[in-house]
């Protein structure tokens, strides 16, 4: 079967929910210089990937990638498009709520912005007493990029092997190539920028010739898409648990679970 | 992305600097729904037909290519499956981000290619909200952009299955044209070909008199009905082809619309 919306009649859908299908991924992706050799798409081509290996994994579905949100740092870098946050964020919160009122149960959000994968999903449970989920692409990579061995770049060039975007993977590692023979490097971060950074969050516009994902010294695209589907599978077990808490919850006949300040196992214990 | 098409996903940075420096400008971003439309076509309909368009329209003016926009208000589609998308409201405000931030980035002229219905009337409006809101002068295009070879050719029975199949095989989509295929026979053998569509029940047509009523499409065929006329790609790809030349030919008074338009001064 599909997993892509688009790529499904309403019918095809139908049918898969009433076999009890109920979930579905909105990735999130961006439009925002990364690497030299890398494509302005990259976060949303791995937001993507990253969808399509849950819901294939989870049987679940799967929107088209939300494209052009903000971005950190890169809005001045030629290719980068930032958007305004708040628009964003409403959009995605209404997208939420129509996934609920068209029969999904179990609403997932693939993204890089740490904003909207944790208040959305919070502020959603609050309205609806539905548990959706935000999944960090980040935070769902992290550990298995470091047990591969690679950084993130691969991570993004794996995506491309995901999607069969062969084409545009020999673009880039051709382009990494020709980074490493002229012997370029990336340029330095602004000195007073990385002495706050070490307190806190400044806001910052990069200089012109940093990019927050250079080539890396082993690049590996193979290696970045066992990454993708490790994790995908990782996330797939979880989003059993999904359907069993939000079970819970459905049977669940108020929200406060503390009586005399102590818990309820009554009430709330079980599963 | 291919030497004569930009598609800004595809670009590597140095790419898009390149086309800065070149004198580039232009930024072509579809949008698209996902919605039901019939039991034969995929949700994705009016989104892959746009994206198709939008796609010759930057070969043909080397503009650059946004990713699409995907998600639209359905209105009255809703109670199919499958259908997941916004109140206009939530469309515009983000599309007003969208805009100031691609004019941000460095795009002088943003054009706009709509391809969903129920965008009609927020896209007539848009370009004139932005400009008030802004002071950014977008341009909307909507279907067949006024292409009077595109009149001819819906007057042939080019309608939106025939449009999507061809953009489908322009997107190098033959898959999934094959699937339409199957659901089209299936289709066919339920309801007929190309069957009669009651358009609604009595009363709704009889309210719909007073102007525009809320409504669902009640029958599943009303988007869009099933016709074996129309699974041959070649029509559509040559609707296609004739409305992005017939926008790419219209562009050329863009950007001297937009110097006019952002710096004229009022009376007042």
């Amino acid at each position: 079967m599909r997993r892509l919306m688009t790529e499904l009649p309403s019918r095809v859908i139908n049918k898969w929910q009433v076999a009890g299908g109920d979930v579905c991924i909105l990735p999130i992706g961006s439009a925002e210089v990364l690497g030299p050799h890398l494509p302005i798409g990259g976060r949303t081509f791995v937001a993507e990937a990253f969808a399509k290996l849950l819901a294939e994994a989870g049987d679940g579905l799967y929107l088209p990638v939300l494209p052009l949100t903000p971005v950190r740092g890169s809005a001045k870098l030629a290719g980068t498009v930032d958007v305004s946050a708040l628009p964003v964020h409403r959009l995605i919160r209404a997208l939420m709520d129509d996934m609920l009122a068209t029969g999904f149960r179990r609403i997932v959000l693939v993204t890089y912005l740490d904003y909207v994968n944790y208040y959305l999903p919070t502020e959603f449970y609050e309205d609806h007493e539905v548990a959706a989920a935000g999944i960090s692409v980040n935070g769902a990579v992290h550990q298995l990029v470091q047990e591969a061995g690679i950084d993130n770049d691969s991570v993004v060039l794996g995506a491309l092997k995901v999607l069969g975007r062969d084409d545009l993977l020999a673009k880039c590692l051709a382009a990494a190539e020709r980074w490493k023979q002229e012997g370029r490097e990336n340029a330095p971060l602004p000195k007073a920028y990385e002495t706050l950074t070490k307190i806190g969050y400044p806001a910052v516009h990069f200089p012109k010739g940093f990019y927050p994902m250079p080539p890396a010294a082993v690049i590996d695209p193979d290696a970045g898409a066992q990454v993708l589907r490790d994790a995908a599978d990782e996330k797939a077990t979880a989003l059993e648990a999904l359907s069993r808490y939000n079970h819970y919850l459905a049977r669940r006949h108020d929200r406060g679970m503390m009586r005399g300040g102590q818990f309820d196992p009554a009430k709330g214990g079980a599963s | 992305m291919t030497s004569d098409l930009r598609i800004l996903n595809d670009m590597l940075p140095n790419e898009a600097a390149d086309y800065f420096a070149e004198g580039g400008d232009l930024a072509i971003l579809p949008i698209g729904s996902i919605e039901h439309h019939g039991p034969h076509l995929l949700n994705g309909c009016d989104g892959y037909a746009t994206l198709a368009k939008s796609r010759e329209v930057a070969r043909l003016t080397g503009g650059v290519l946004f990713p699409m926009i995907s998600t639209s208000w359905e209105g009255a589609t809703n109670v199919y499956s499958g259908g997941v998308g916004v109140r206009e409201q939530f469309l515009v405000d983000y599309l007003l981000a969208v805009v100031q931030a691609v004019r941000k980035a460095g795009f002088k002229r943003i054009l706009i290619l709509n391809g969903h219905g129920g965008n009609y009337y927020a896209m007539q409006t848009f370009p004139q909200h932005c400009l008030r809101e802004t002071g950014i002068a977008v341009m909307t295009v909507y279907g067949s952009a006024f292409c009077p070879e595109a009149e001819d050719a819906r007057t042939k029975g080019v309608g939106e299955q025939g449009s999507l199949v061809g953009a489908l095989h322009m997107l190098g989509r033959d898959d999934l044209i094959d699937d339409i295929r199957e659901y089209t026979r299936l289709a066919i053998e339920e309801f007929g070909d190309r069957p009669d569509v009651v358009v609604g029940p009595p009363s709704q047509v009889a309210a719909r008199k007073l102007g525009s009523v809320g409504q669902d499409y009640n029958e599943e065929i009303r988007h869009a009905r099933p016709d074996s006329t129309q699974l041959d790609p070649a029509p559509g790809v040559e609707l296609t082809r004739q409305i992005a030349e017939h926008i790419a030919k219209h562009l050329e008074a863009f950007s001297q619309h937009i110097d006019e338009t952002e710096s004229r001064e009022g009376d007042a």
